[in-house]
């Protein structure tokens, strides 16, 4: 992923060293650039907006505390992605630690109801918007039952559009493994949602 | 990013063109929520942790500087006595380590003294016999400045004991050499 494609004026390397000296309003601009990104690979792990919003807060805290020892090795953006994945992963162990389901929690109804964002070309269709969140609340419950790999490398390849080398320097494993999990995460996803598509 | 690639992949892997689009609606969901930025929550976070670091120093400073003013506020005497009490610890410590440094490094850690390489080789080869043989009675802790001794000898030795042993009214039944006359009615009771 080349760094300059996020930002015309300034590149993430650039950002990234005028954080490590200091200037706190170029880390703002690298949060606003990555939010939403990191915000649907967490989603993709963790499966409700609460602990969502909590652990992509914590990700962009760690990434602040430890970017002084980042030292572009990798891109900046994979740096990151590595910091969401493993702080998603921890906040799902601590959700399914908790005694709750992660079907409809109270949080994503009430962003749902905030947001008509499943189509907002037929948003007038009540009768398939309904239908769409059906098919979001079972692609959760489908996703919930991959194991952990499985829906990371789901939500960075299907979700994110990232490629076979990125999700394994961000996974810390080979390509060939990143192919494989894909390809059994996409014949257990097909069976689980094969009743409702 | 990458979407050619994704469809071919998804295709070759059995995943529908249905289930695809759903996974990417996910991407969408978000760029057209009004979610909240998470920027004013990091920063909260970001003024919490200096704070708290800042609170940690001004602790300690403030401490180190009560500290400091009770004692200068104390009467001479008292200062002295402080003083005095602090001298004599941080001597007692210098000394301490002084000597523990100082046998540490004449001694070895059993408290024996350190020899050269060359004294070991040396008590080494003592250890050898005149036939290059190694004598291993002094691997015997009883034995060890004994020098070897025949058979005969020790049999000699063995016996002396015994002799020894005899006046001993204890365990001289060790060197009886004959049973009583009464041992077998003895065992039988």
């Amino acid at each position: 992923m080349p760094a300059s494609s996020h930002s015309p004026e300034e590149s993430d390397q650039e950002l990234v060293r005028k954080t490590q000296e200091g200037d706190i309003d170029a880390f703002d601009r690298l949060v606003e650039r990555y939010e939403n990104k990191m915000r649907v690979t967490i989603y993709g792990i963790v499966l409700n907006h609460h602990d969502t919003q909590d652990a992509l807060s914590e990700t962009f805290f760690k990434a602040f505390r430890s970017i002084g020892n980042f030292r572009g090795d990798s891109e900046f953006s994979t740096w990151l992605y590595r910091i969401a994945k493993t702080t998603a992963l921890n906040a799902w162990r601590k959700t399914k630690r908790r005694p709750q389901t992660i079907q409809t929690p109270e949080g994503d109804e009430e962003f749902n109801e905030n947001n008509n964002f499943i189509d907002t070309n037929i948003s007038s269709d009540v009768v398939r918007q309904m239908g769409n969140q059906e098919l979001q609340n079972k692609l959760n419950e489908s996703l919930a039952q991959l194991s952990e790999d499985h829906r990371t490398v789901v939500t960075l390849f299907d979700i994110q559009g990232l490629s076979h080398a990125e999700i394994a320097q961000i996974m810390g494993c080979s390509e060939g493994t990143v192919r494989s999990r894909l390809f059994y995460a996409h014949k257990q996803l097909q069976k689980l949602l094969r009743n409702y598509i | 990013m990458n979407d050619s690639s994704n469809l071919s992949s998804s295709i070759s892997s059995g995943l529908s063109p249905e289930i695809r689009a759903l996974l990417q609606s996910r991407r969408e969901m978000f760029s057209q929520a009004s979610v909240p930025s998470v920027l004013p929550e990091l920063h909260r976070r970001i003024r919490t942790a200096a704070m708290e670091r800042t609170s940690l120093r001004q602790t300690l400073r403030t401490r180190l500087s009560e500290w400091a003013a009770v004692l200068l506020d104390l009467n001479p005497a008292a200062r002295l006595s402080y003083a005095g009490a602090f001298a004599a610890v941080a001597l007692a410590l210098f000394v301490g380590l002084q000597q523990s440094w100082k046998s540490g490094s004449a001694n070895g850690a059993d408290g024996a003294p350190l020899l050269t390489l060359n004294q070991a080789a040396g008590q080494a080869a003592d250890n050898t016999g005149a036939d290059q043989k190694v004598s291993y009675s002094l691997n015997n802790i009883d034995n060890a400045s004994a020098l070897p001794v025949s058979l005969d000898q020790k049999i000699d030795q063995v016996m002396a004991d015994a002799d020894d042993l005899s006046h001993d009214a204890v365990s001289a039944h060790y060197v009886l050499t004959r049973a009583p006359a009464s041992y077998d009615s003895v065992v039988a009771f």
